[in-house]
């Protein structure tokens, strides 16, 4: 539970210089930060320096923030950069574009509610197997979607990428996502049709 | 309105709307997507299919234990307080050529005294508390000051008496030697006293002072002004403002372990147990949050008295603490 009701009014107090505000929004924030963080690379240290930074920057910096009415797209963007950045030094990358070279690894999740019959268990398979041939810009746009709950401009934003680009990318991701899945799915929806109506 | 009738399931499953209904229930979207297909029956196996594609979009996910959370922010806490130029550095590494020609021209700047090194916050004062925790401190002016739990004060030390000024996030009552205006600073508005005792409560968007000695000058953020003498009290919740009475001569506050609350939300109320005790507390359904309580706890006590009183008025059960010190508190049906 937080006492602030709203992102305006944290951040304004964290540009006043409120280091309270600072730590609510580490408390807020910091779960999905390293949750995200932890798609790009499994080293932990190197996901807590990366945040320990960003927050340390943050209150250094409060007085030249800008305004926003959504913290978590920003620190989300600013954490992802600093992580790929970070990854880049470690391993010595020269990329032109850090964009279209850095790894994400995401595991669907097995509903057990969902896994009931040995049909099903074939069909979340077939997901995850689609899921996993889908490229890791897929994979991150999808997690931030329907994971971290963001809307697509939000996305756009953090991963550096235009609102039609992105809409397409993920249209294509569920798609495949879909046909992989099509025949099965529709004996599935009667199933579950069946059961609960 | 979107013509959600041209839609095929994988437009269907990028919907924002449909996506809270799925994932979330949210009433509001639930019922217009309910609605919606029974006016459009034809559409159902499409909604189904999406429904199915949005909800096996669950990704494994370890959550962050508290005390890896906690010893994080220690360590950012003491990096803020001890390294002050660290990051600067990190940053600047790739550029250390444009850093050295910065530096060499800065030094020359200010050694010809026309640029002034920016001025260090030396004596500003911080004093927080955690939750669970209070602190009592005097002012330079022998102001006394006790703070609750999950508070924040900050004042200039640098010629106190001149200003008598600090600003305040969360709880505090104060006890104020007589001499110039003393003012506490809070986003929804000033307080401003000679020398009195009062409290200051002002978290998110409600500011509450109650005055116990003397005469309380509080000016909102809403240009209105009142003045509160003793036993009298305001709230102000960024809207509206209600004047209280209260005994000044009783004894129930916080800061002797009393904690009073008067048809406040079940959300306030809650946040005190948290902060109080230091635990999360977390509702099976959030219009549990809304409605209205009237009791008391101490934290004399135990945090399961404390619950204990909120979920008999209401009929809720509350789970046991957790080693992460969580609760959960459901309805009983």
């Amino acid at each position: 539970m937080n006492d602030f009701q709203n992102d305006t009014e944290i951040w304004d107090s964290l540009r006043n210089g409120q280091k309270l505000a600072l730590e609510l929004i580490y408390r807020k924030f910091a779960p999905d930060l390293i949750k995200y963080g932890h798609k790009f690379s499994e080293n932990e240290q190197l996901i807590e320096d990366c945040i320990q930074d960003l927050f340390i920057e943050l209150w250094k910096n409060h007085k030249g923030l800008g305004r926003t009415d959504a913290i978590k797209p920003y620190l989300l963007a600013a954490i992802r950069r600093k992580i790929i950045r970070k990854l880049q030094q470690d391993k010595k990358w020269v990329l032109s574009n850090e964009d279209h070279s850095y790894p994400f690894d995401l595991e669907l999740a097995s509903d057990e509610q969902m896994i009931e019959s040995e049909m099903h268990a074939e069909q979340v398979k077939k997901l995850k197997t689609a899921f996993d041939s889908l490229s890791n810009r897929q994979q991150e746009a999808i997690y931030l979607k329907y994971y971290s709950g963001l809307e697509y401009e939000e996305i756009g934003k953090i991963m550096n990428i235009n609102y039609q680009s992105l809409r397409n990318l993920v249209s294509a991701a569920l798609k495949k996502m879909k046909d992989n899945v099509g025949a099965l799915l529709f004996i599935l929806v009667l199933c579950i049709f069946f059961c609960f109506f | 309105m979107k013509s959600y009738k041209k839609y095929d399931p994988v437009d269907f499953a990028q919907d924002a709307s449909f996506i809270r209904w799925v994932l979330h229930h949210t009433p509001k979207d639930t019922a217009f997507w309910q609605n919606w297909l029974t006016e459009n029956p034809e559409m159902e196996a499409s909604v189904e299919e999406a429904k199915l594609l949005v909800l096996h979009l669950k990704f494994k996910e370890k959550e962050p234990t508290s005390d890896k959370l906690n010893n994080l922010w220690e360590k950012i806490d003491q990096g803020i307080a001890s390294n002050p130029s660290k990051s600067r550095f990190i940053l600047l590494r790739p550029l250390y050529l444009t850093g050295a020609a910065a530096a060499a021209i800065l030094l020359l700047l200010i050694t010809f005294n026309i640029l002034k090194p920016y001025p260090v916050d030396a004596d500003r004062i911080y004093v927080t508390t955690q939750n669970a925790e209070t602190k009592t401190f005097l002012l330079p002016d022998q102001s006394k000051v006790q703070i609750n739990a999950a508070s924040e004060i900050q004042y200039q030390k640098e010629n106190w008496s001149d200003y008598r000024t600090l600003e305040l996030i969360g709880e505090a009552y104060f006890e104020v030697e007589k001499g110039e205006k003393f003012t506490v600073v809070t986003h929804l508005g000033n307080i401003e006293v000679l020398g009195t005792k009062f409290n200051v409560y002002y978290r998110g968007k409600k500011l509450k002072v109650a005055c116990y000695e003397g005469s309380v000058r509080v000016s909102l953020s809403n240009k209105e002004s009142h003045t509160l003498s003793p036993g009298k009290s305001i709230v102000f919740d960024s809207f509206s403002v209600t004047h209280g009475n209260f005994d000044q001569n009783s004894s129930q506050i916080w800061i002797n372990k009393d904690f009073e609350f008067e048809n406040v939300p079940y959300k306030e109320y809650f946040g005190e147990v948290e902060r109080q005790f230091n635990v999360k507390i977390n509702v099976s359904d959030s219009s549990m949050y809304e409605s209205l309580y009237h009791g008391y706890f101490s934290t004399d006590s135990t945090v399961e008295a404390a619950l204990q009183k909120a979920c008999f008025v209401s009929g809720w059960k509350y789970s046991p603490i957790s080693e992460d010190k969580s609760v959960f508190l459901i309805t009983r049906n």
